[in-house]
């Protein structure tokens, strides 16, 4: 898989959140406020390592089979393809594995686009699945 | 004299019956039965699939379009006439296609086949003995008077069938389905989730979903539930997959975000218990 197409992949799911450094999510913790913890989490992202604690396994073994010498140039093109602004949540609706998410946004082309977004409870806790968005 | 009379009961009977038999022979939505002949070449047909398209001669009233196949379509190929081609082609499928207009009048059709190389258009010869004509069933006979031959393939089809219409369901329908004892369920179970009233949930959970939230951490797992629910959460919709299974559609709002889940339903012994709610 081509460093372009992991990123694209990824993005969304590292998109957000934030941080590494913050308490582990409270049980109580929605998918749609999880999500907004990501984002904040994403835009302050200086390297992967910070975003791991939001992914879900399957995005993870994705990354984590990426040479590690490759992974902050594949972090960068996540940065430069995720950077999406005015995040609002507008639709969750609980699935078996999590929510699936509907979401507006403006990309990075400054276009207004929406997303789905995943997100599932692995081991009790909320973390980043697939994400796709359009213009 | 004796054995005459018995005849003619015979014959009285098979006319009471026949609507009967002719009712029954319509069979399951989804369902077709008859066949497709092609050279001499019988094919059942066992499949029927109906969906509403604008009208071809007048926009403003809508067309039927049916298909019957002797293999069950993929979802692809119901409105992907290339998809049907191929499969005609490649001899994975034989299907008759007939579109009724408003008044339930054949007004074009199509034959998927590798006879025809994939498909031929055919109009003219398509009959509709209509049985059922409504929103969201069609059901009756589609057959032609007698055998015709195109491109040195003489066909001819006779199926009986009845399908489904797919269309979003009605603000009257959702209503009514919303009142029905399944969603009348599915709204108590809402109320006693608000309510925090875990008592009156167990009361209608399915014996394994009740196991659930019993014991120790049943009042935890429920307590999370209620956290999770919105307060203004309500039903918004209940679909029926069979005559024994619903789910039900629960809107709510938190922080302006839209929050839907779904409560699926079994009936058992004559009650509809809860069995599902997502969590």
């Amino acid at each position: 898989m081509s460093l372009t197409r992991l990123a694209a992949s990824l993005v969304a799911s590292l998109l957000l959140v934030s941080l590494v450094a913050q308490p582990a999510p409270a049980q109580t913790e929605t998918a749609s406020q999880f999500y907004m913890r990501y984002r904040a989490a994403f835009d302050k992202a200086t390297k992967i390592e910070d975003l791991t604690p939001f992914l879900s396994k399957k995005s993870l073994d994705m990354i984590n089979a990426t040479p590690a010498a490759e992974r902050p140039k594949f972090f960068e093109m996540m940065k430069t393809m995720g950077s999406i602004t005015d995040v609002k949540i507008v639709k969750e609706t609980k699935t078996a594995e999590g929510a699936m998410l509907a979401v507006e946004a403006v990309g990075p082309d400054k276009q207004k686009t929406s997303g789905k977004v995943e997100v599932v409870k692995e081991g009790g806790d909320w973390k980043l699945g697939n994400e796709s968005w359009s213009s | 004299m004796e054995a005459r009379q018995r005849e003619l009961v015979v014959v009285a009977l098979a006319v009471l019956l026949s609507p009967a038999v002719s009712s029954r022979a319509i069979g399951q939505d989804g369902t077709a039965t008859g066949h497709l002949t092609l050279n001499g070449e019988t094919t059942p047909l066992t499949h029927a699939y109906a969906s509403a398209q604008p009208g071809f001669f007048d926009k403003a009233k809508e067309d039927i379009r049916i298909l019957l196949s002797d293999v069950e379509l993929p979802d692809s190929a119901l409105d992907d006439v290339f998809e049907l081609i191929h499969m005609g082609r490649d001899g994975k499928a034989h299907v008759v296609e007939v579109v009724l207009d408003a008044e339930a009048a054949p007004i074009s059709g199509a034959i998927y086949a590798k006879a025809f190389n994939g498909s031929v258009s055919i109009t003219g010869m398509h009959r509709f003995a209509k049985q059922v004509f409504e929103r969201a069933r069609v059901a009756g006979r589609l057959s032609m008077d007698e055998p015709k031959s195109f491109q040195g393939v003489t066909f001819q089809y006779d199926a009986t069938f009845a399908a489904r219409i797919p269309r979003p369901p009605s603000a009257e329908e959702i209503s009514a389905a919303i009142a029905s004892p399944p969603g009348v369920v599915a709204a108590q179970c809402v109320d006693a989730i608000r309510a925090g009233d875990l008592q009156a949930f167990l009361s209608m959970l399915a014996g394994g979903t009740a196991a659930a939230y019993s014991g120790p951490d049943g009042a935890t797992r429920f307590e999370a539930l209620r956290k999770e629910t919105p307060a203004d959460s309500h039903l918004a919709g209940l679909e029926r997959p069979s005559d024994t299974t619903a789910r039900a559609i629960v809107n709510g709002t938190r922080d302006g975000i839209v929050v839907e889940f779904q409560i699926e339903l079994v009936l058992d012994g004559g009650a509809w218990l809860v069995v599902k709610v997502a969590e």
